[in-house]
């Protein structure tokens, strides 16, 4: 009796754990869910995917985004993602955290947004389900793996899935909307957008740096923190004082002072500087070196249309280390036409008053399958929408790492080791372009994998044929003894 | 037991057998390595009774394998090859089931069985007595604590088979989970009396007490340059992370730093007074087996630094899930066959 009672107990734990859950509810509707990937170098990419599921996991959101990603199943308790089109580690040639072995940890960090910032997840993507109107993120960066990354750069769920059932805006250059068969259960519509740092790059470009303050305007003799993180840099000054490439400073200034924090290696010197306003009775103190930064004024003007802060000049010079080189500014070189105005113009323009040495973001669309990457085109849209920085490079994590050496690796070597890896696979793999850098592989049985067959086979009978041997003569031996 | 090889020119071969186990999950290479090791177990033979128990391990590793392929299919739901589909709201399992899982499953199997039976034929093949004896003076008393410590399996598993059959010959029958209890308290009690005859024979022989002669001057300074050695070597690694750009430096420190540590380690070595009542003499087929298999590890070794995508097997996508073949690989591993053909029938006699 007792036996039913416990097998009954069993099948009701059973129906419990594999009825349908809540999320069900809105099964065979269309769900939506925006993804957000921050690579290496700083570069945004963001997809708005849709699936017919209540919902899918986190690694699946992620695969039907169409990037090429790696995944390490090794553990046996979901996968870990190691590569995400070509940025990261190639597993199993290299360990899924090859930038993750000692007191620097760069790697993938998986986000959600809630409650209106990035919450780091405590679970695998493989274990996490996303729903409809959620938003997800990878970024790579420095971080402490389980409990800290770097995080996604500040994107709304509405400025990447603008619309469920929109169609392309009817522009000369852009197609928005692109439909891609990720997975055979699936047709998800994936809306892609590409954003970059003009001035980013990897082993050959000037480094990526990030810096912030805790609050830019402070009360006289009080203080405030700045943050910073920097990617790709040997040697980080602020305000000329060397420092380490990720850290924070508490300052007190006395008066309105403009920081500048410099980051070089050997392509380049990227400067970043950041204004903490002193404000005295409500005024603020007379700036020291505010140059052509916007007045008070103009911030609280911003700050209060687009809500969001004031972006710090970021100047990027040629190497030599020189401030008398000439300023790299690639997007803001677009003809400033007067209509259709390019979106990267209008989008800056609602972000920011910046200066004219202020290199802008950019959105820009690929086409439908991404196969290359371009410099960015900017397409004409008539309506504006307020967004906030797209590729602010992301913040640094919650607990900032103290991280020795900005990591120099850029791309970390993943497009020559795919490429060598090639002769011993038998398998034709192209050279990775930018975006959709890893072209997949020929996953097809090859005959020139035949001749290394046919030598296995060859061994496997010479094995035999000594393990018989072997018995044979022992058997001799035994019979000759008795 | 018998010698068949000197014990260093197995350790060669351990390294020769090991190393592929360790280093690819390429199906091809492992089960050929499997294949090589098991013809070297046919032709050593059970030459111990305690190599009878390593079977049991071997087949323990057997059923882990089997255990790893279902595993692995019902928790990573990706591939291409879709073998079918269980109900997507089942928890963890539910999803596609994939034939690149399943070949990973198989792979990650054998990768561990290769392993175990590599080590199952090296303890077969050695007396752990006499590799007992091949540790160095300093880390003697950690020498004779780990052989004790490995030993503790197959140990136990012989107590096991034989209070099972001591029980069998009184009518014990094993029906559920309860019979076990006249199993398990006598081998509760067997293994805590050997414990006991085991520190009371340690210490009749004197151990734990002081082996290193010498005055406190000299231990003094051997401690002062192992503190030192190991200071700068902690230095040195941590410095890499925060000064990567003064190679010189850290290079200096951690050349100190094991400078240091190994001659603090020859120092107390060299002051340890121990007896050897047999001397080992090497053979022609000693230093065959020595130099083949060195040149076997090493050539792996360099493959695996060099030339690591020879070794490289994942079958989930973008990778193929055919695996590869270098013949030369393959020479590399049916060198791990050879002490089957060096061994004369004689030699593998208990």
């Amino acid at each position: 009796m007792s036996r039913r009672i416990a097998l009954l107990n069993l099948l009701l734990l059973l129906a419990l754990v594999t009825g349908p859950s809540p999320s069900n509810a809105g099964a065979g509707g269309v769900n939506q869910a925006a993804l957000i990937v921050r690579h290496v170098d700083g570069s945004i990419q963001t997809r708005c995917l849709t699936f017919t599921e209540p919902s899918i996991t986190g690694e699946e959101l992620l695969r039907r985004s169409g990037l090429t990603v790696i995944v390490n199943y090794s553990s046996g308790l979901g996968g870990a993602v190691c590569s995400i089109n070509g940025d990261g580690c190639q597993y199993p040639v290299q360990d899924c955290f090859c930038h993750c072995q000692g007191i620097q940890c760069e790697y993938w960090a998986y986000y959600h947004w809630a409650q209106g910032g990035w919450q780091y997840s405590s679970v695998g993507a493989t274990g996490y389900q996303v729903s409809d109107g959620m938003l997800e993120g990878w970024s790579w960066g420095p971080g402490d793996y389980g409990t800290s990354g770097t995080m996604p750069p500040q994107i709304g769920f509405s400025d990447i899935c603008i619309s469920p059932t929109a169609t392309p805006t009817p522009t000369a250059t852009a197609s928005p909307t692109a439909t891609a068969t990720a997975t055979p259960t699936a047709t998800p519509t994936v809306s892609s957008h590409v954003s970059s740092q003009p001035t980013a790059g990897r082993a050959d470009a000037p480094p990526q740096v990030t810096f912030e303050a805790m609050a830019e305007t402070v009360a006289a003799g009080a203080c405030t923190v700045l943050k910073w993180v920097s990617w790709d840099a040997e040697r980080i000054t602020l305000d000329g004082e060397p420092v380490m490439a990720q850290d924070r400073h508490e300052v007190c200034p006395s008066s309105t002072h403009t920081y500048a924090l410099a980051a070089a290696n050997t392509s380049g010197q990227t400067v970043r500087e950041l204004t903490i306003q002193v404000a005295v009775a409500g005024q603020v103190v007379p700036t020291e070196a505010l140059g052509n930064l916007p007045t008070p004024a103009e911030i609280q003007q911003v700050s209060a249309s687009t809500e969001v802060a004031p972006l710090p000049t970021i100047e990027t010079f040629e190497s030599p280390l020189d401030a008398s080189a000439s300023a790299i500014v690639p997007l803001s070189a677009q003809p400033q036409s007067e209509a259709p105005r390019p979106r990267a113009e209008a989008l800056t323009e609602n972000v920011a008053p910046l200066p004219a040495t202020v290199t802008p973001m950019a959105l820009v669309t690929p086409g439908p399958d991404e196969a290359s990457w371009a410099p960015p085109t900017p397409f004409a849209t008539p309506t504006v929408s307020l967004r906030r920085r797209p590729a602010g490079a992301g913040g640094p994590s919650p607990t900032p790492i103290l991280i020795a050496l900005a990591s120099s690796g850029g791309r970390t070597g993943f497009q020559d080791v795919i490429s060598s890896s090639t002769s011993g696979l038998g398998a034709g793999q192209s050279a990775p372009s930018r975006f959709d850098a890893v072209t997949p592989l020929n996953r097809d049985f090859s005959l020139s994998l035949m001749p290394g067959y046919a030598s296995y086979l060859l061994m496997i009978a010479l094995l035999l044929g000594g393990g018989a041997w072997v018995l044979r003569r022992r058997n001799i031996h035994r019979a000759q003894r008795s | 037991m018998r010698d068949t090889f000197h014990p260093v020119a197995w350790l060669a071969w351990l390294a020769a057998a090991a190393l592929p186990a360790l280093s690819t999950r390429n199906p091809l290479y492992l089960s050929l390595l499997m294949l090589a090791v098991g013809v070297t177990y046919v032709a050593l033979g059970r030459r111990s009774p305690l190599a009878k128990s390593w079977g049991a391990f071997v087949r323990f590793g057997a059923l882990l394998w089997l255990l790893t392929i279902p595993f692995v299919a019902l928790t990573a739901h990706y591939g291409t090859i879709v073998l079918f589909q269980l109900p997507a709201n089942w928890p963890v399992i539910g999803g596609p089931i994939t034939g690149e899982a399943l070949l990973f499953g198989l792979a990650s199997g054998l990768s561990l069985i290769s392993l175990l039976l590599v080590f199952a034929v090296f303890n077969v093949a050695v007396d752990q007595a006499r590799l007992l004896r091949m540790t160095p003076g300093f880390v003697y008393q950690a020498g004779v604590v780990t052989a004790i410590a490995v030993a503790f399996v197959p140990q136990m598993i012989i107590s096991w088979q034989t209070i099972s059959e001591a029980q069998q010959v009184r009518g014990h029958r094993v029906r559920g989970p309860r019979d076990l209890l006249p199993l398990i308290m006598p081998l509760l009690v067997m293994a805590l009396e050997r414990a006991i005859q085991l520190a009371e024979s340690m210490e009749a022989r004197g151990f734990g007490g002081q082996v290193i002669t010498g005055n406190s001057t000299a231990r003094a300074r051997g401690q002062l340059v192992m503190l030192l050695g190991l200071g700068a070597l902690a230095a040195g690694l941590a410095g890499a992370g925060f000064w990567p750009d003064r190679p010189v430096l850290l290079g200096a420190l951690l050349g100190a730093g094991a400078a240091a540590l190994i001659w603090s380690f020859w120092d107390q070595g060299r002051r340890v007074s121990r007896s050897r009542y047999h001397r080992w003499l090497w053979g022609r087929l000693d230093r065959v087996l020595l130099v083949v298999s060195m040149g076997a590890a090493i050539g792996w070794l360099a493959v695996w630094l060099g030339q690591g995508e020879w070794l490289f097997y994942y079958p989930y996508p973008p990778y193929s899930p055919w695996p590869a073949f270098q013949p030369f690989l393959g020479l590399l591993i049916l060198l791990v066959a050879l002490p089957a053909l060096l061994l004369r029938p004689e030699m593998t006699e208990m």
